[in-house]
């Protein structure tokens, strides 16, 4: 009873679905502006990088459509996508400007098909999971991104001789690449971005966010979903220790960052073992990956006039029969960095830890030149600084080096890092990939010179929060869906011909996201000739009757209608 | 016998989602909606180091700075489903500053009214012209 009113709803559902198997999206840009002007502007413009436009106007334009178009052939949706956007004067002097501002206009919760409960989706994810436009199409609000450009870029006074670079091939030379401007913009707008209040740690009206439930923190293992305000807020400054969890993006890390992250690894005692972001010198050994084993020792110096703290390495060590052969930790302040590494070198230690003397993280690197200076020296933050050398008297041992096992941008365990700076950089803190990532990454704060319209791992945070691959809009991910190109016909065709026998859907078990058209079809697949077909079809109905998903006139109107089509 | 059978248990409507077709959550024509001016604040750079401000300096700018929650118009629907507005302070802006080697330096910040403001405060005698690569020396 329960299966045969569950068929009976696929008959009244199936209507509703999309009848093709589509996928990728559709990005629509909206033009808001009058004409004359930002995409309409009338300048003549010679072709460039594969750019055909001959207008400034066009050109603009067709840079947007192509990184537009970058993004909608990646992510399957049944729902269209809209990009309000505008060409217009923003703020510039003749060394500053805004180049821009992107970002979801609406976001939703709680709707039909919402992943998450009570966590906030970009208007354009939403209409990917609902399965239509949560919008009315039609001007600034029924459109799910917004996007605002700078029309005066390059002009005597913005940014002078600095213009946008309207190519699609990247030679952008030493303007700005429009196209990867836009795809990090887009990529906020389609939901690489909290809409938490990152310096507060409020959730937006109380709720959660999708990339928001990805972020962790290494420190107190805690998801941000689970933390206070204050936890997050302090999580959002706890440097190179906060990590998205998505499993696409955490199998995308070795593809897309090498091996080799700078670290301190404390080996004993049990209670301070772990990995430690350390900041490098511009002077000294380079850190390699055979690295420095050995005790860390404090360093230990006159309370002089060169420095007033014992602890500085202002002056010579006066205990350099216990710095010999060890790691040697000293303080940040009063005299150089570079003074400090060549008395713990003179007194024989293998390599320098220096902890900072000012709140921060992650640890910056050491600036200064020595070239007689032979060992590594880094710097770690004055919180791990203090740890550390609280535990010195009892003995610590570590390996100081580029750790091959850690990938350039990801933690221990393969995670990628977010962008955590202490200080807290409104804007750029938490919604961007951690600066450290090796090659550079399409969603760092910085829009780096060696991009190169690539997706990296931005694509696969899109698809952990909610744009999992979908060509046949079947909601069901091509990752699991054992009919990727299901016939979502709201009857069953064979052969061409309609049965009109509803069609029926798996969300589950061996036939996850296949129809029974699927399954009818697939008898066709690897049948020696048409008998085996017919009878194949045969014993599929068979099953689907005595599962109570078809009636005996079903079964007979599906079984004449594969007896008379030409399958296989 | 197939596994077919075995899975029929799993076998329901087609489109989950598409339930929710009957009831999409649409902007209802020719609703008000109530708009929130943005916050307009002091003139001072954000996002970038400023050899004249404190770290609690900053801090306090960039709250300043910081998304305008109390502008989000929130709507709920009969479905259970919430839209929350979101005005220009939720955007993602981002600015470039032509360093003292001539390098371009780009800085993220959270709305454009911000972005504008950082673009008016940057000049030479401002960190945003340093080159990002200095390091400290001591």
């Amino acid at each position: 009873m329960i299966k045969r009113s569950l068929l009976a709803l696929v008959a009244a559902l199936a209507l509703a679905l999309p009848s093709t198997a589509a996928a990728s999206s559709h990005i629509v840009i909206v033009n808001g502006n009058v004409p004359g002007v930002g995409f309409n502007d009338p300048t003549p413009a010679a072709p460039v990088g594969g750019n055909p436009g001959t207008t400034l106007g066009q050109q603009r334009l067709l840079a947007f459509r192509h990184a537009a178009d970058i993004w909608g052939a990646t992510l399957d949706s049944a729902a269209e996508i809209r990009i309000f956007a505008t060409f217009e004067p923003l703020t510039c002097t003749a060394t500053a400007a805004t180049l821009g501002s992107a970002g979801a206009t609406f976001v939703f919760a709680d709707f039909p098909g919402a992943l998450l409960p009570h966590t906030l989706y970009s208007a354009a994810l939403t209409g990917k999971l609902y399965g239509a436009d949560p919008l009315v199409p039609g001007g600034l609000s029924g459109s799910h991104i917004r996007a605002r450009f700078n029309s005066n870029l390059g002009n005597t006074d913005c940014l002078t001789g600095t213009r946008f670079y309207l190519g699609f091939d990247n030679n952008h030379g030493a303007n700005i690449d429009l196209v990867t401007v836009l795809q990090h913009e887009f990529a906020h707008g389609l939901g690489f971005q909290t809409f938490a209040n990152t310096s507060t740690g409020a959730l937006l009206a109380g709720y959660s966010d999708a990339y928001l439930h990805l972020i962790a923190d290494n420190t107190t293992g805690k998801s941000w979903e689970t933390m206070t305000n204050a936890e997050r807020a302090a999580s959002a400054r706890n440097g190179r220790r906060v990590v998205v969890t998505g499993p696409h993006v955490t199998a995308a890390v070795p593809s897309n960052l090498q091996s080799g992250t700078p670290l301190l690894r404390i080996l004993s005692p049990a209670g301070l073992a772990g990995a430690y972001p350390v900041g490098t010198a511009a002077f000294g050994a380079p850190l390699d990956a055979t690295g420095v084993f050995g005790q860390v020792v404090p360093g230990l110096d006159p309370a002089d006039a060169a420095g007033p703290s014992t602890t500085d390495g202002c002056s010579p060590l006066t205990n350099a029969g216990a710095v010999a052969g060890k790691i040697a930790m000293l303080d940040r302040g009063t005299c150089g960095f570079i003074v400090k590494v060549k008395n713990a070198q003179n007194a024989g230690a293998v390599a320098v830890v220096i902890a900072d003397n000012a709140a921060g993280s992650p640890p910056a690197g050491l600036g200064g030149a020595d070239p007689t200076i032979t060992i590594p020296a880094v710097r770690v933050t004055q919180s791990d600084g203090i740890a550390i050398k609280s535990q010195l008297a009892g003995g610590v041992s570590a390996v100081l080096g580029l750790d091959l096992a850690v990938r350039a941008g990801a933690d221990d365990a393969g995670r990628a890092l977010i962008y955590t700076p202490d200080p807290f950089v409104a804007g750029s803190s938490v919604s961007h990939w951690d600066t450290i990532a090796t090659p550079n990454l399409l969603m760092e704060p910085f829009i780096n010179d060696d991009l190169t319209h690539g997706l990296d791992l931005t694509l696969p945070l899109l698809r952990d929060i909610g744009w999992y691959p979908d060509g046949d809009l079947d909601f069901v991910s091509d990752e699991v869906d054992a009919c990727p190109g299901s016939d979502l016909r709201a009857t069953i065709f064979v052969g061409g011909a309609d049965t009109g026998v509803p069609n029926g859907f798996f969300v589950d078990g061996p036939h996850n996201g296949c129809t029974i058209a699927d399954l009818v079809a697939g008898e066709a697949v690897g049948a020696k000739n048409h008998g085996a077909f017919v009878s194949g079809v045969a014993e599929l109905l068979n099953d689907l009757k005595k599962a109570g998903l078809l009636t005996g006139s079903q079964k007979g109107a599906v079984q004449s209608a594969a007896a008379g089509a030409s399958l296989p | 016998m197939r596994t077919l059978v075995s899975a029929v248990s799993a076998f329901v409507a087609l489109g989950i989602a598409a339930a929710a077709h009957a009831q999409p959550p649409q902007i209802p024509p020719g609703q008000a909606k109530k708009q929130t001016a943005p916050k307009q604040t002091a003139d001072h750079g954000t996002g970038d180091a400023s050899d004249e401000l404190t770290p609690a300096d900053q801090e306090l700018l960039q709250r300043l700075f910081g998304k305008n929650e109390s502008g989000v118009v929130l709507t709920p629907f009969a479905n259970g489903g919430v839209r929350l507005e979101l005005d220009e302070s939720f955007q993602e802006a981002i600015t470039v500053t032509i360093a003292d080697d001539g390098s371009l330096k780009f800085s993220h910040l959270t709305g454009l009214a911000n972005a504008t403001e950082a673009v008016k405060a940057a000049s030479p005698n401002t960190a945003t012209t340093k080159p990002a690569t200095a390091l400290e020396e001591k």
